[in-house]
């Protein structure tokens, strides 16, 4: 845990702290969910013009009621509103608060979309406009994001640089949370130690390193070249690290220079006398083009630097991390107290992050349920009548279902961005295959004597379709809508991962808190959800199946 | 009046119907009969078009049977299965009115034929709304012929219809079916492979083997005067078991 700021490919977890976080986060830049939708309702039925049985009639109401229902009802933003971002592990999410609360304070409006995701995630997101600025750490940006462009030393290149991505800077914040190693500091004091270099004269101590450490260009094998260090070490989980170093199994390991864990443990931060460690110096990115949209926010982000020394950051984590206090709460004493504001942190109660997690994942579950009903039936039904279509599409919608539903989620995010869109797009595509290959295998299946007596009568084709074999595979399509619900309703926990919300935002911020109660408040009414929503779809499948029908 | 002119079917690599022709006059009852796989179904479909013929013509009240008039023709010809073929999703009355429904009935004249027919087959009113599988086999092959016959039409198909009930319905049936073929006047194509149940409903008999007509004519002609071995043996065959009885 907290390990995750240089993890790259770190899983993007992600929320939104607001309710008022919209599904399309720029009108101007991207064409909104909700209108396109509305855009699509009313050419619905038109393929289907002919006298519909009234199972196929009640049927496809459903379906248009469905997708009506759960089209949100939400507002716009204004170019005004700053949304701040900010990644999965503590301290950025407390920075990202403080910087929200700071904006907030000056009239903004500001969304805070906390633990969105790993450094190239919020980057990503900052430099296409999801997001107005998050908190970032000048080694980040020059080990990693920025990589690839050899950038001087002095600050005014690096922010060159992030011009030409259209992202200002603000300067340090007043700490640096490099990388260090660290010692019990009874341990250190008994042998000596305050250096890293000093470790030479120990070569029997053990060395023991998160696995990311054990193979970073500024990690292990380098810092032992650098200081001639004697040691070999090895790789640990960082969180079983600490138990090591407090239980003498492990002698020595590596943190982040403000970890919580430092003062909590006690222990020793050896100083890096060669500076092999590069600065990692907390900034705050912002775009430049809120110079004109709202300048004051540029300002206020400003207000945090050089506010914050490291030992204050290091006890306003442990604060957060062990004495277990949210985020905003926490944030928001340390700005009240800093700069004699009164702003109010965004607590809510149970209840309402409860209505709030369940509002959101809703959306996301019948638009992409909606969706999937509404174009996977036909799909099913092509697949079944068009002898040529129909291995393309089962053969395709089978391919998305072979893509781990993490991966589909990450996919939607280039093209779509963060938020719900992308998020209702890879569950719409995930909830495809059950109601398509139920559809087709429901028709296929149909008894062939049934199917001439059909035709014997002489009914049409579209008329046989809708009055004989859709009525009479109902039961299996609408199994398949069962299963699709089931699946959707779990997939739907990992909307929270690219900032759709739903339960899978208490999920995730249990899981980097290792919070039981916050996952339980996430899974919990996932799982009563589904039983709902199939005990109403049962009841409902009751009333469109004729009494002979039913199982 | 039905004309198969040189009618062949293959599946495959079998011949299942052998240039067959012949005429099946109209406002008669003509039934096929012949042992199993000898193509006297095959023949029947071959009539309503759910399947087409690989050589020769079939036609129907002086049309030839085409891929774009056997919808319209089929309105003509009502067709019966030996297990009713009544989907299940539609009540007993929901099976008897899909086609009327279809084209667009009004309701008054779809209640009027269902009333006719209700009191046409003999069936207690309160059982059409049932559905299929309330229903006695009995039950279900009455309300089969309704549905055969609410469009009225001038052919009726009827492919082994009492194959599957018991002994004492079948012969329920029988007498009904009878009646109302006689009342009815239609041209009327009854499939069997019992030849007691053709000589009770046939004026017209034919005999098929293979593939091919073995022999047609009055049933009792067929019965007293079998061209073939083959017809004497089928007619035989059949005869046995009460033979044993009566000696």
């Amino acid at each position: 845990m907290g390990r995750n700021r240089k993890r790259m490919d770190a899983w993007k977890q992600g929320c939104s702290e607001k309710s008022t976080t919209p599904s399309c986060l720029h009108a101007s830049r991207r064409p909104c969910l909700q209108s396109s939708i509305l855009a699509l309702l009313p050419s619905l039925p038109s393929p289907f013009r002919i006298r519909l049985s009234p199972l196929a009639s009640r049927l496809s109401t459903l379906v248009l009621l469905t997708a009506l229902l759960t089209i949100p009802v939400q507002g716009q933003d204004s170019d005004s509103t700053v949304t701040v971002g900010s990644k999965t592990f503590t301290e950025n999410v407390l920075l990202g608060w403080m910087g929200t609360h700071l904006l907030r304070a000056n009239g903004l409006a500001a969304p805070h979309r906390a633990e969105l995701g790993g450094s190239r995630f919020l980057w990503e997101a900052l430099v296409r406009g999801d997001i107005d600025a998050y908190p970032e750490y000048t080694g980040t940006l020059r080990q990693e994001i920025l990589a690839n462009r050899s950038i001087a030393t002095s600050p005014d290149s690096l922010r060159a640089v992030l011009a030409a991505y259209g992202v200002g800077m603000t300067a340090p914040l007043g700490f640096n949370n490099t990388y260090a190693l660290g010692m019990r500091a009874d341990h250190a004091d008994s042998l000596g130690i305050e250096t890293i270099g000093d470790l030479r004269e120990h070569p029997n101590l053990q060395l023991g390193f998160s696995n990311e450490f054990m193979d970073r260009s500024d990690g292990w094998p380098s810092l032992k070249r650098a200081y001639n260090l004697p040691q070999t070490a090895r790789g640990v989980d960082h969180d079983i690290a600490y138990r090591g170093l407090n239980n003498g199994q492990l002698d020595v390991i590596d943190l982040y220079s403000t970890d919580a864990e430092i003062e909590r443990y006690d222990l020793r931060v050896l100083e890096d006398t060669k500076e092999h460690f590069p600065a990692y110096e907390a900034i705050f990115l912002y775009r430049r083009d809120l110079r004109t949209r709202a300048p004051a926010a540029i300002s206020a982000l400003k207000r945090l630097e050089g506010q914050i020394p490291a030992d204050t950051m290091q006890a306003l984590n442990a604060r957060s991390k062990i004495d277990q206090v949210d985020e905003s709460t926490v944030a928001a004493d340390f700005v009240n107290r800093t700069f004699g504001l009164a702003t109010t942190a965004d607590t809510n109660t149970r209840w309402e992050r409860l209505r709030r997690y369940t509002a959101d994942h809703l959306v996301l579950v019948g638009l992409s349920l909606g969706l999937a009903v509404l174009f996977g039936i036909p799909l099913g039904i092509i697949a079944a009548k068009r002898r040529i279509l129909g291995p393309g599409i089962l053969g395709i919608v089978g391919l998305i279902y072979t893509i781990p539903a993490l991966a589909l989620l990450a996919m939607m995010v280039p093209p779509l961005g963060l938020g719900r869109v992308p998020a209702v797009t890879a569950l719409f595509l995930y909830s495809l295959l059950p109601i398509v290959w139920t559809t087709y295998t429901g028709l296929k299946d149909l008894s062939p004597p049934l199917l001439e007596s059909a035709e014997a009568l002489g009914l049409s084709p579209s008329a046989k379709l809708w009055r004989v074999e859709i009525p009479l595979a109902a039961r299996s399509i609408l199994a398949g809508v069962k299963i699709a619900i089931v699946i959707n309703i779990g997939a739907a926990t990992l909307g929270a991962l690219i900032g759709a919300g739903g339960y899978g935002q208490p999920i995730l911020t249990g899981i980097r808190r290792a919070n039981l109660a916050l996952i339980l408040e996430g899974t919990v009414p996932a799982g009563l959800l589904t039983i709902l929503a199939l005990a109403l779809f049962e009841g409902l499948e009751r009333s469109l199946l004729p009494r002979s029908m039913r199982s | 009046m039905i004309q198969l002119d040189a009618v062949t079917k293959r599946y495959g690599a079998e011949v299942a119907v052998r240039n067959v022709s012949m005429e099946l006059p109209g406002e008669r009852t003509t039934v096929l009969i012949g042992p199993s796989g000898s193509g006297k179904s095959t023949l029947l479909r071959l009539i309503i078009g759910l399947t087409q013929p690989d050589a020769g013509t079939v036609t129907v009240d002086g049309q030839q049977l085409t891929q774009t008039n056997i919808r319209s023709l089929r309105h003509r010809m009502g067709y019966v299965i030996q297990d009713g073929g009544l989907f299940p999703h539609l009540t007993g009355r929901g099976n008897v009115a899909l086609m009327a429904h279809h084209l667009g009935w009004t309701q008054d004249r779809i209640d009027a034929r269902i009333d006719e027919l209700t009191t046409l087959v003999q069936l207690p009113p309160d059982r059409l709304a049932q559905y299929p599988d309330e229903l006695s086999g009995g039950q279900q092959q009455r309300v089969s012929l309704m549905r055969a016959l609410m469009l009225d039409p001038s052919v009726l198909l009827l492919d082994e219809p009492l194959g599957a009930l018991d002994p004492m319905i079948r012969t329920d049936l029988q007498d009904d079916l009878r009646d109302i073929f006689r009342r009815l006047g239609k041209t009327v194509i009854f499939v069997t492979h019992d030849i007691g149940e053709a000589g009770f409903f046939g004026d017209h008999v034919a005999l098929l083997h293979d593939g091919a007509i073995e022999q047609q004519g009055r049933m009792a002609t067929l019965v007293r005067e079998p061209t073939s071995q083959f017809a004497a043996d089928f007619i035989q065959a059949q005869r046995a078991p009460l033979e044993h009885l009566e000696e």
